[in-house]
């Protein structure tokens, strides 16, 4: 039997992306479940599309080993859009408007997310609009629907407060409006009355009387009941404080500040209004540059270990960085050069973002019966001179350790 | 040497029975050595063909055939038939195969069918754009075009209403041929008719203003940004979906599948999105670009869609991916046809596009099938276009050889049984 595995093993596999009939068995040196406390010598059984054991022994169908074992990463926070065509610029409030019907899911960025180890993501209109529409999570790899890669379809309403929104935006001070962009908001100020304006149209069923007023408010209201999450981009200390004076004012349930650089810098009004942070990856110099406003803004390396100390939920993101060392593993691996311990880290690429956007039931940890998403580790997790070797997603092998 | 050559003893027979005018006995290449009978007698009118080689359609070919028109209609095909005496003849030492079809062109229109002033243009018709005595349609024919349809542009999300016409007299075959839709960037966030002149919006991601010819700067999208909504592909969609929700005018009938409909897509994203459109509102026509339908994903959601592929004009620079497409999408059973553009492409140029198609490795069956017989069933005239067969209106060509062979040309062109356009004699 052994020499006929070894034989099987030799052979030239017949497909890229090889699918054992038998599922698969993955020993590692340690499983971290994230779920549960870590297994040395552990073995997680794949059948299908699901994990269906996580223990000590067991085994069956084709064997990959390797050092470590974990979920499948999860961004909160990638940047693989179709740029301006992902969002409807047409109104500042394109409430109804989803994401999933602009993504480009044959984009080669994808894969590489894929094989950095993100299994799951969230996309997201582009932030040209104060309230761009619906975000999607979805999985990184698989036939190119988003049919077959969707995990939650209407996952966030997406908003977003600063400079950004209004960038496009022209005061008519210089002659007749020629587009629609000679519109509000052209400031940082009008940016937050437009959401408000919004969120109070909504409550109060202003102009309810237009169908489809009445169906953006619909939606709207399902963000106040606390059914649909909001993320809102707001990357600067007043962006931060903005946004959570509206979730306050508002008594918005589920608010997710997505890339706020400076959250670290307001943790009494982090703690007190409940919210929840994505971070955007560590700089090298630990500053962002926004080049619009000719402003600057700063990340320190322990502003996750601040977060955790403060007991706010938040997520590291990637950001589908281009680069070598900037992805999302490698964002847990700065985030504890910064203080944040190992299991915090872990679970702030796992299981953390997938309750914030509600889908922890499939994904985020080890657990029978979620989806069989792996990533296969060269040594410890997160650290420099580990990487990632291995990729199971929904149980088939998208990258084989073996060919390694 | 001419192609045709008359029987004396018909000729002479003929000749008896409608003397030519002016005592020229000597006809044009593919002219028939008699004028179609006096009208005023308005018996039927009789044309006969006789071919070394004819094609019926993309499977069959017949050798010494005899085509019969009658009244501008192909009264019968066959092989080795007799001619009747008594009717004018042609003789053809070539190829006889039906007129090619051109899925798209804007022949003749000068530019009319671009109307990027709004989104949705339902109400539009190509019908009334083109001018029926163009030369373009002269050129058409002389590449061996005997249809096309005139499409409104795709800088509409809905562009409205597509014709079909003969490249001959201007006769319309099909006033409503198809809903043109476009779900590609170019439909999305500006008019470019309707732009300021430099103050527009503030810059844009990738929209650079760029130095013209001249030094100055060039009239770009970024001075038309933001003239017309939508600006992306999710609100193309809401829109789209909004239009068939409770669908009026050319959406109902589309939606009951009485009206065809031509989506523009070129990107894998963009053709899937179609795609799924499509199905959705069980939509029937055809997709036109997806110059990367050679995905195996986008073949397989195209064939289960039962939409056609409208691909081309080619140009030389096409990379091999998107010339197998043909070869793909046939083997695969979507019905494609050749798209022409003129008169920005040549009309030269939809025969040259179905030769890299078969140098990429298609059928000749398959790319005949796309210049006629799919081509027909895609343009919605395949009741009485894209083959030679008893019934249909009588546009045929005279090739001096293999027409798949671009070094083969064209005779002459008949367009519903009269003699449309023919090589000068000295060729």
């Amino acid at each position: 039997m052994l020499t006929l595995l070894t034989l099987l093993a030799a052979l030239p596999a017949p497909r890229p992306f090889a699918l054992a009939s038998d599922g698969w068995t993955i020993r590692a040196s340690v499983v971290y479940p994230v779920s549960g406390a870590p297994i040395e010598n552990g073995v997680v059984r794949v059948d299908g599309k699901k994990i269906a054991a996580v223990g000590k022994g067991g085994g069956g169908g084709e064997t990959l080993e390797c050092a470590a074992v974990t979920p499948g990463l999860i961004d909160l926070s990638v940047d693989i859009d179709t740029g301006q065509l992902s969002v409807e610029q047409s109104t500042e409030t394109a409430v109804r408007t989803s994401v999933g019907d602009a993504l480009d899911l044959f984009s080669y960025e994808w894969r590489r997310d894929l094989e950095s180890g993100v299994t799951t993501a969230l996309a997201v209109p582009a932030d040209y609009d104060v309230i761009g529409g619906f975000g999607v999570v979805l999985k990184t790899g698989g036939a190119h629907t988003l049919a077959a890669r969707q995990v939650r379809p209407e996952a966030v309403l997406r908003g977003s407060i600063g400079t950004q929104p209004s960038s496009g935006n022209n005061a008519p001070r210089f002659g007749a409006p020629q587009n629609f962009y000679y519109r509000r908001p052209t400031t940082r100020m009008a940016v937050e009355w437009v959401f408000r304006k919004a969120f109070y149209d909504a409550i109060q069923g202003e102009g309810a009387e237009d169908p489809e007023r009445a169906a953006d408010q619909q939606v709207l209201r399902r963000v106040l009941s606390g059914e649909l999450p909001l993320s809102i981009q707001a990357k600067a200390t007043q962006d931060v404080r903005t946004a959570i004076y509206l979730k306050e004012e508002f008594g918005i349930p589920r608010v997710i500040l997505d890339f706020a650089i400076e959250a670290w810098r307001e943790p009494e009004l982090l703690k007190r209004s409940g919210v929840a942070v994505v971070l955007p990856p560590f700089p090298p110099d630990g500053r962002y540059d926004d080049g619009f406003v000719n402003d600057s803004y700063f990340l320190p390396l322990d502003a996750a270990e601040q977060l955790h100390e403060l007991g706010v939920p938040f997520a590291l993101s990637g950001h589908s960085a281009r680069t070598v060392g900037a992805r999302l593993g490698d964002q847990a691996g700065l985030a504890q050069r910064g203080g944040l311990p190992f299991e915090a880290a872990l679970e702030a690429v796992t299981l953390v973002p997938a309750r914030l956007v509600g889908v922890d039931k499939r994904v985020g940890s080890l657990e029978v019966g979620k989806d069989a998403d792996l990533v296969l580790w060269s040594g410890k997790p997160f650290e420099p001179t580990s990487r990632v070797i291995g990729v199971l997603l929904d149980g088939e092998l998208v990258l084989d350790p073996r060919k390694r | 040497m001419s192609q045709v050559r008359m029987l004396g003893a018909l000729v002479r027979s003929v000749l008896v029975v409608t003397p030519l005018a002016g005592g020229d006995a000597t006809p044009h290449p593919g002219e028939p050595a008699s004028p179609p009978a006096t009208e005023s007698a308005a018996p039927t009118q009789v044309l006969q063909v006789r071919a070394r080689e004819l094609w019926t359609s993309s499977g069959e070919h017949l050798k010494d055939a005899l085509l019969v028109i009658a009244d501008g209609r192909v009264r019968s095909v066959s092989s080795a038939g007799e001619p009747d005496a008594a009717q004018p003849l042609v003789i053809h030492t070539g190829v006889v195969t039906a007129g090619l079809i051109a899925c798209r062109s804007e022949s003749g229109t000068a530019g009319e069918l671009q109307d990027d002033t709004r989104s949705v243009l339902s109400g539009a018709r190509a019908v009334h754009a083109f001018d029926p005595d163009s030369r373009d349609f002269e050129r058409a024919l002389s590449a061996g075009i005997t249809s096309m349809v005139l499409a409104p542009s795709r800088e509409n999300l809905v562009g409205g209403l597509a014709c079909v016409v003969k490249t001959a007299g201007g006769r319309v075959s099909a006033p409503e041929a198809g809903l043109a839709l476009s779900l590609t960037s170019a439909a999305l966030g500006r008019s470019i008719s309707q732009g300021g002149f430099l103050f527009g919006a503030a810059e844009g991601e990738g929209e650079p203003l760029v130095a013209g010819p001249d030094g100055g700067p060039e009239w770009t999208s970024f001075n038309t940004r933001g003239t017309r909504a939508p600006t992306s592909y999710a609100g193309a969609l809401a829109m789209l979906k909004h239009l068939f929700a409770r669908p009026e005018g050319p959406f109902a009938r589309a939606k009951r599948g009485e009206l065809a409909v031509t989506i523009e897509a070129w990107d894998r994203n963009e053709v899937l999105r179609a795609v799924q459109f499509a199905q959705e509102h069980k939509l029937v026509g055809s997709i036109r670009g997806a110059p990367l339908a050679g995905d195996p994903e986008v073949v397989a959601a195209l064939k289960a869609s039962g939409l056609g592929v409208i691909v081309g004009p080619y140009s030389a620079d096409q990379t091999a991916r998107s010339l197998a497409s043909v070869k793909l999408l046939s083997e695969a059973g979507v019905p494609v046809a050749f798209a022409l553009d003129a008169p920005v492409h040549s009309p030269e140029d939809l025969r040259f596009s179905a030769a890299r198609a078969l140098r990429s490795g298609a059928t000749r069956a398959a790319v005949w099938k796309a210049l006629t017989e799919d081509a027909a069933r895609l343009a919605g005239v395949a009741e009485t276009a894209g083959s030679l067969t008893p019934g249909r209106e009588a546009d045929f060509v005279l090739w001096s050889g293999d027409p798949l062979d671009l070094s083969s040309h064209v005779v002459a062109v008949y367009v519903d049984g009269r003699l449309a356009w023919s090589a000068p004699a000295a060729r």
